[in-house]
């Protein structure tokens, strides 16, 4: 892979040397545009493998025209017809400026690809100094000789009517065209903003014609010097690692493809807030070695890469990347829709999120899919340094300990709107879903939150047994929520469920709060860990359950009189008067007697019974457990169990 | 039970002997009680009488006993009347009635005491000849006992008020008809104190049982078919249980073959049968002991029953039992008058099939036999 790098490395190098602004060392010293264009040429001309010629040059002046100017090289044409410059200044002691740069048309060919540039034009071109020495050995820093000198570049605008770039591979023809293609603001290593559209490529296949049209290519606030810094060495300052925006935004609008029977249509494409910062270590040295040192073992190479690896990636951050309004159309697939794809905030430290909105896909016959929103993120990555060891353990071939930290923690899903249907079923629907976690010790997240709210299920996906019970009732679906949200307070080792709820719309719902006791930091460490007499330690310090019935009563009693034709309210009142006898025969008499009044409550209408337990002192789950086994109702007495009756809230 | 079963098992034979074995003879009162001297006696047993008189075709013996030494039993009978007596060519004798006047027969642990045993349509020759004679096919046409005492050794008395017997519609020496009934059995509770029913019958406040039993029926031996007019019991201050029903495919006749009670069995079928429980005190007692074992009320007992049995069919999933047994049963328990079960299906059902679904399903057995039940009325 090395290799690889090395190699297109270098071929970049020959392109930039081709393309880009030649040295124009010979032509600080001309005093007109004429003598500085023959200059240019002159010192392209000089340049290995490289013949320039030209028809004609006249002017006067800052003012001069080059006609029939032919760059050729290895493989490569250059034709420019003509070229119109005016305003020119050279700039000591080794600069030059143009206060207008134009070619009418750029032909470009090589034996695989071909480029025309129609309507070039650059106004006030400053161009100090663009001399620069390739060093093989050291080819990044090289570059970023080129990149330093061009910083100093200045261009108010630079215009292109068009851009074509053909390529010819398997007899077939493919073609890039940017049409009106302008950079604005060209100055200090930064631009103000690029712009070009439409782009059309044309590329066919056996299997017929690809299109892709771009309405508009958009980017804006580019900044070369945050991206070179990162690989100067000379720049890194110790403990810097503050981000720098290289790209502030970009943005490609109204983009179709289109292939036989399929075309796909894209809103927009926007990426923003491109950002970089230093590496820990500076890591360009290490890399120049790997890309020019013909010597080095594919280990040593290895080992190289791995040690600076993570220096490679960490620099690199992203504010954002959505694509929108993404659209499918294809004989096989009725609607496709996905309004937006987005990842936010990702680098190394971790991604904030990555999410999806406005999905809607039917695919006839098989079903659909319905989301509103769908994110997730929150996720911290291990420490840069937790990472090197990871890799440094792969590489070594070792067993992986402590696993846990090498485990990206996650901070969020959410999902909303989702509805989902295989054709001839009813849909499965969740309105929101969404798990938060923090805090976490490992594996173990110390607080957080799991909530479904409005997940409806077609009774068919139940179990039979289940959703004919539930279809007695007069249920054919579910429309449910469930909560469960948790924490963990080191000081006091307690784990609060808060709360932990089931609810049944138009049935009731449960929810039940505890605290246990004698969780300790130990325990979230290290689960295999955990002994016998850490578990002895653990207890039940308070509970509640709270159960609300909203229907599930009054439907239970209807549909179990209805069997004998019993007026409902009659063997309701009955049941609830019979319900001390069928207590006191299931369980201790006084216990049954103790309760009765609130169940008989309870149930007599709609309403909310809170059970709570609230002893003295922490009860140890160990003696719970046992008191369970052995009488479950001693349990009432043991935690103080109280029972009261309320309205629905 | 405290009773000795050898004890009672001879009184009963003794008994019988009086009730069923004498023979008979003509209008002379001596003779006539010679030949129930001669019936009874026989192996150990003696028996003697004091007197014999006539008057008006009524013989009147008094001072009758019985006594088997080797076997500790006794037995008297203070006066036998024997009602228009007729004596027998073949030996015996037939009479309109005979009464047994305030006898008792003892053995070593147990007394059984009468006033009066009356036998209607008295005949006394073996029973095999009777056909053959062109007589009488049966020996007697009633029974009716009054006032037996059963006297168990270390228990209470066990008390009979009455016991009758009717046989009718006899044909070749077999009565088609038959209807028995006693009346008035008082059962003290200590004679059999290590029963679960006794003990539950005790805490449900009873010291005693008053008891009426009856069975009454007829066969149509053309059909092969029962027709169990009432099978009875009535526990005073408790409960009245009537079961009667129709019963086919019963050819009497396999009984004397070998194998044929399985073959009748096998053959049998049900026709309908109808299950009557009158509550006169038992639902109301159980309701006071349950209620006050848990606590409760008793009226909550019983819409607790009713509330539970309710869900209980519910969850069976049988419609047509829940409507055919549900109401009713939840009306008696909130309201324990009487409650009916009624089984009249369109087809006979095999009796071996019933027995099969009480076994294994007996769920589904109120609708095989298109069961209705009521109650209260």
């Amino acid at each position: 892979m090395l290799k690889q790098i090395r190699r297109h490395g270098a071929a970049a190098l020959m392109f930039c040397g081709m393309v880009a602004p030649p040295a124009t060392s010979s032509a600080q010293d001309a005093d007109t545009a004429t003598a500085a264009l023959a200059e240019w040429v002159a010192a392209m001309d000089v340049l290995p493998e490289i013949e320039a010629n030209y028809d004609t040059l006249t002017g006067n002046g800052d003012r001069a025209v080059l006609s029939g100017l032919v760059i050729l090289g290895a493989e490569i044409e250059i034709v420019f017809e003509p070229i119109t410059v005016a305003g020119y200044d050279n700039l000591p002691p080794t600069g030059l400026a143009f206060g207008s740069f134009s070619v009418d048309r750029i032909q470009g060919r090589t034996p695989t690809a071909e480029i025309n540039i129609i309507d070039l034009s650059i106004d006030n071109l400053v161009v100090p100094e663009t001399g620069f020495v390739f060093d093989a050995d050291r080819p990044i820093s090289s570059i970023l000789d080129i990149w330093g000198s061009s910083s100093q570049i200045s261009i108010d605008e630079l215009a292109m009517g068009r851009i074509d770039i053909g390529q010819f591979a398997g007899g077939l023809n493919s073609v890039v065209s940017y049409h009106n293609y302008i950079i604005r603001g060209w100055a200090d290593g930064r631009i103000e903003s690029t712009h070009a559209g439409p782009l059309v490529m044309e590329s066919p296949s056996p299997d017929g014609l690809f299109v892709m049209t771009v309405d508009e290519l958009v980017s804006e606030d580019i900044d070369f010097n945050a991206l070179v810094r990162v690989f100067d060495p000379v720049a890194y300052k110790a403990g810097d690692r503050d981000w720098r925006s290289v790209l502030g935004h970009a943005e490609y609008s109204n983009i179709i493809l289109a292939a036989p029977n399929i075309q796909m249509r894209i809103r927009a494409i926007e990426l923003d807030d491109f950002e970089m910062r230093l590496a820990a270590e500076p890591f360009t040295p290490v890399l120049e070695r790997l890309l020019s040192d013909p010597d080095l073992s594919s280990r040593e190479a290895d080992s190289l890469m791995q040690q600076i690896l993570i220096d490679l990636i960490s620099p690199w951050g992203l504010g954002g990347f959505s694509i929108q309004g993404l659209d499918i159309y294809a004989d096989e697939i009725d609607r496709f829709h996905i309004g937006e794809f987005r990842i936010q905030q990702v680098s190394l430290d971790g991604l904030g999120e990555i999410g999806l909105s406005d999905v809607d896909i039917v695919v006839g016959g098989d079903g659909y899919l319905k989301l509103d929103h769908f994110a997730l993120g929150g996720i911290t990555l291990p420490p840069e340094e937790t990472l090197e060891m990871l890799i440094a353990n792969i590489a070594a071939g070792g067993e992986q300990n402590n696993v846990e930290q090498f485990i990206p923690a996650l901070g969020f899903i959410e999902i909303g709107g989702f509805e989902f249907a295989v054709a001839g079923t009813l849909p499965v629907t969740i309105d929101r879903m969404l798990v938060t976690s923090g805090g976490y010790i490992g594996l173990v997240p110390t607080e957080g939150l799991l909530e479904f709210r409005g997940l409806v299920l077609p009774l068919t996906l139940i179990d039979g047994e289940i959703r004919r019970v539930l279809n007695q009732l007069g249920y054919t679906e579910l429309v449910s929520e469930f909560g469960l949200s948790w924490s963990w307070d080191e000081a006091t080792e307690t784990l609060l469920i808060d709360e932990l709820r089931f609810a049944v719309a138009d049935a009731g719902s449960i929810a039940v709060r505890v605290e246990l006791g004698g969780i300790t930091r130990a325990m979230m460490e290290n689960s295999d860990a955990i002994s016998e007499v850490a578990l002895l330690g653990l207890t039940l310090n308070w509970a509640e359950i709270v159960v609300t019935d909203e229907a599930v009563a009054d439907r239970l009693f209807q549909w179990t009189a209805e069997g004998t034709d019993t007026p409902p309210e009659q063997y309701r009142d009955e049941f609830i008067r019979g319900l001390p006898f069928l207590l006191a025969i299931t369980m201790d008499r006084t216990i049954a007697a103790a309760i009765s009044p609130a169940l008989q409550e309870f149930l007599r209408a709609p309403s909310t019974l809170t059970i709570s337990a609230r002893p003295d002192e922490p009860v140890p789950l160990i003696l719970l457990a046992a008191s369970a086994d052995e009488s479950p109702f001693s349990l009432l007495e043991i935690l103080q169990v109280d029972l009261a009756v309320g309205p629905v809230d | 039970m405290r009773g000795s079963a050898r004890g009672i098992s001879q009184i009963v034979v003794v008994g019988s002997i009086l009730l069923l074995g004498s023979p008979a003879v003509a209008a002379d009162p001596v003779a006539i009680a010679d030949e129930i001297v001669a019936a009874v006696a026989g192996g150990t047993r003696i028996a003697t009488y004091e007197i014999a008189t006539e008057a008006n075709d009524v013989v009147t013996i008094t001072g009758f006993a019985i006594a088997d030494e080797p076997n500790g039993a006794f037995g008297e009978i203070a006066e036998i009347i024997v009602v228009n007596p007729v004596i027998r060519e073949q030996g015996g004798f037939v009479a309109q009635s005979m009464l047994l006047i305030d006898g008792n027969i003892t053995d070593e642990a147990n007394v059984l005491r009468w006033d009066v045993v009356e036998l209607v349509d008295f005949v006394v020759p073996p029973v095999a000849d009777l056909a053959a004679e062109g007589g009488p096919e049966i020996p007697l046409t009633a029974l009716d006992i009054r006032h037996v005492v059963f006297d168990p050794p270390q228990a209470n008395d066990v008390v009979i008020e009455g016991v009758t017997l009717q046989l009718g519609d006899v044909i070749e020496g077999v009565p088609y008809s038959v209807a028995i009934s006693l009346t008035g059995i008082e059962v003290p509770m200590d004679i059999a104190d290590n029963s679960d029913a006794f003990s539950i019958l005790q805490s449900m406040g009873f010291a005693s049982l008053v008891m009426d039993f009856n069975i009454a029926g007829t066969f149509d031996s053309e059909s092969d078919t029962l027709f169990a007019e009432s099978i009875g019991i009535n526990i005073r201050e408790f409960g009245f249980l009537d079961i009667s029903g129709v019963f086919s495919g019963l050819p009497l006749g396999l009984l004397q073959e070998p194998g044929g009670v399985e073959e009748l069995l096998a053959s049998a079928m049900v026709e309908s049968v109808r299950i009557r429980f009158e509550n006169n005190g038992a639902m109301d007692a159980f309701m006071r002991v349950q209620a006050e074992l848990t606590g409760v009320l008793p009226q909550e007992v019983a819409f607790g029953l009713a509330a539970a049995f309710q869900i209980f069919l519910r969850t069976l999933e049988n419609p047509t039992l829940e409507q055919q047994v549900g109401a009713a049963v939840g009306a008696f328990l909130r309201d324990p008058q009487t409650i009916t079960l009624i089984a009249e299906p369109d087809e006979p059902v095999p009796l071996l099939e019933i027995v099969g679904l009480i076994v294994s399903a007996p769920t589904i057995l109120p609708i095989v036999l298109d069961l209705v039940v009521t109650a209260n009325d």
